[in-house]
């Protein structure tokens, strides 16, 4: 268990969790971080959900794209991994397939063929104009490529949503939406569809989630200078009520979100953040996305990890993105935002080892 | 054909980011910020001149029906752009025109100049986000198309463009 918070920050406790049960989901960098995660840890999953992601290791599609390679990954990232003109100027998902098992030949990643057994959900709303559809589509052809077999992966590419998780709020954004807090109104739940796919047999989500929520301290997960990850101090957890009073969870679902959704996310105007204007977000992903009321029924744990937003400090991440274009590699022609060694994939995975109890003991 | 295999390009990939950030700072901000434009400027028609290099010694070898389909698709996608684009711009200004109209409500002479900066900051706000389309446009332009006539010089065992 945790230790008692304080100033409502707790440490992450360990609970006894069942082995094999953990799986991940993410919308935009958080997909695409979502897919880093998974095809960093294979071992350590059993499924993901990739709301309008796209494939491994997309920005490194054209290393041509400019001289120097962070301008070159950031011209990836925006225009062949995120707004490519046609499938064609898009991402190809048979090259980044060899990509990512040179990767896993090289050490850097877990064994490919751990892919084979996990279950994938893959969504692209088709009035997406932040992540395009063809984007999504190559996702799809990507963990065809590398052997997930077709009757595993879910993907949905027929409602008029915009780049948004959508919820059964009314008081959400309109479906077609594609602006922040990229929460839209869609009739349904979006977290309820992923973590049925990938677990198949569940209960029906409880009406109210009256498990724990817990803040945790983010700091004690990474090694290093922690400005350079662009993390929050604070993450967020959901603890079933069942889990709490001792049964064993589950599994463990991490659940990142997108740029521009941290908890603390406060937008840049004019390059300084509007505080003044804007509050922060809040828990409105943490508490109004519905992967909690999901949690509370079926003993799973919840992982909230945050990304948070820096307009030209260590980092350039003005939006509080996830990592997936290199922004935190210290060097950035030989970029590692992708592997094991990564500092945020690195952070993301020591606290699933610390709740499973699967994590090395700290030294004293 | 090795997939794995790098992009053939003819910008100087190898180049390391550290051996820029000598010359290009000056610590003197609008020193920097002009070296800065200059350096992306360059970069921008560096791009340029591939995209028409390759243009000369790849597609004649490359060309075929797909090829050709590849091109359509992409003026066509650019055309669409536009248009999504021109659309936002006359959405945003007829807003800003209803907005200038509103004037009735300012009774005193703070309301008035509040106004008027709300004006004119809407207008300057506007035509920012309206260059930054325009150019982010322009860019997607260039490295799609770059990037897809590169993929087609590898398909025809082009190894440098």
């Amino acid at each position: 268990m945790g230790s008692e918070p304080r100033n409502g920050t707790a440490q992450l406790g360990a609970y006894k969790v069942e082995p094999g049960g953990n799986s991940i989901s993410g919308l935009s960098s958080g997909a695409f971080m979502t897919v880093q995660l998974q095809m960093a840890h294979s071992a350590s999953f059993v499924g993901a959900g990739v709301i309008a992601g796209g494939p491994y290791r997309c920005v490194e599609s054209f290393r041509g794209a400019a001289a120097f390679a962070e301008d070159a990954y950031i011209l990836n990232a925006e225009y062949i991994c995120m707004a490519p003109l046609t499938p064609s100027t898009g991402p190809d998902a048979r090259r980044l397939a060899d990509l990512a098992r040179q990767t896993a030949e090289a050490g850097l990643i877990d064994p490919i063929d751990n892919l084979k057994s996990q279950r994938v959900y893959i969504f692209t709303g088709t009035r997406d104009a932040v992540v395009h559809p063809v984007v999504v589509r190559s996702t799809r052809a990507f963990y065809e490529a590398l052997g997930v077999p077709a009757e595993q992966i879910a993907f949905v590419d027929n409602r008029p949503a915009g780049h948004c998780i959508y919820t059964n709020n009314p008081d959400d954004s309109p479906l077609d939406a594609n602006r922040p807090p990229y929460i839209n109104f869609g009739e349904g739940m979006q977290s309820h569809d992923i973590l049925g796919h990938i677990y198949g047999d569940l209960e029906p989500p409880a009406h109210t989630a009256v498990g724990e929520l817990l803040r945790f301290d983010q700091t004690e997960f990474v090694e290093g200078p922690f400005g350079r990850t662009s993390m929050g101090k604070v993450g967020w957890a959901y603890v079933p009520r069942a889990v709490a009073d001792g049964e064993p969870a589950r599994g463990v679902h991490i659940v990142l979100h997108g740029c521009k959704q941290g908890h603390a996310y406060v937008d840049y105007l004019n390059g300084r953040p509007a505080i003044a204007q804007q509050p922060p977000y809040g828990a409105r992903y943490i508490t109004g996305t519905g992967y909690n009321e999901m949690a509370e029924s079926n003993n799973l744990i919840v992982l909230y990890p945050q990304a948070t937003g820096d307009d030209g400090g260590a980092v350039q991440n003005p939006d509080g993105c996830w990592d997936w274009w290199g922004y935190t590699s210290a060097d950035t022609d030989a970029p590692d935002y992708y592997s094991r060694n990564a500092v945020q994939i690195r952070a993301l995975h020591a606290m699933l080892q610390r709740v499973t109890g699967t994590a090395a003991p700290r030294p004293h | 054909m090795d997939t794995s295999a790098p992009l053939p390009s003819l910008l100087p990939v190898g180049a390391k980011s550290g051996a820029r950030t000598a010359p290009y700072r000056t610590h003197v901000p609008a020193i920097d910020h002009g070296l800065k434009a200059l350096a992306l400027q360059q970069g921008h028609a560096l791009r340029a001149m591939s995209a028409a290099i390759a243009t000369v010694r790849v597609l004649p070898r490359a060309l075929d029906k797909e090829g050709l389909d590849d091109l359509w698709q992409m003026q066509a996608a650019i055309g669409e752009r536009v248009v999504q684009m021109q659309r936002g711009w006359v959405e945003g200004w007829f807003g800003w025109l209803r907005y200038s109209g509103q004037i009735d409500g300012a009774n005193t002479m703070a309301k008035l100049a509040e106004r008027e900066y709300n004006l004119a900051a809407q207008a300057v706000q506007m035509a920012g986000e309206q260059c930054e389309d325009l150019l982010g446009l322009m860019e997607n332009i260039q490295v799609g198309y770059l990037y897809w006539v590169s993929r087609k010089a590898q398909d025809v065992g082009i190894g440098v463009i």
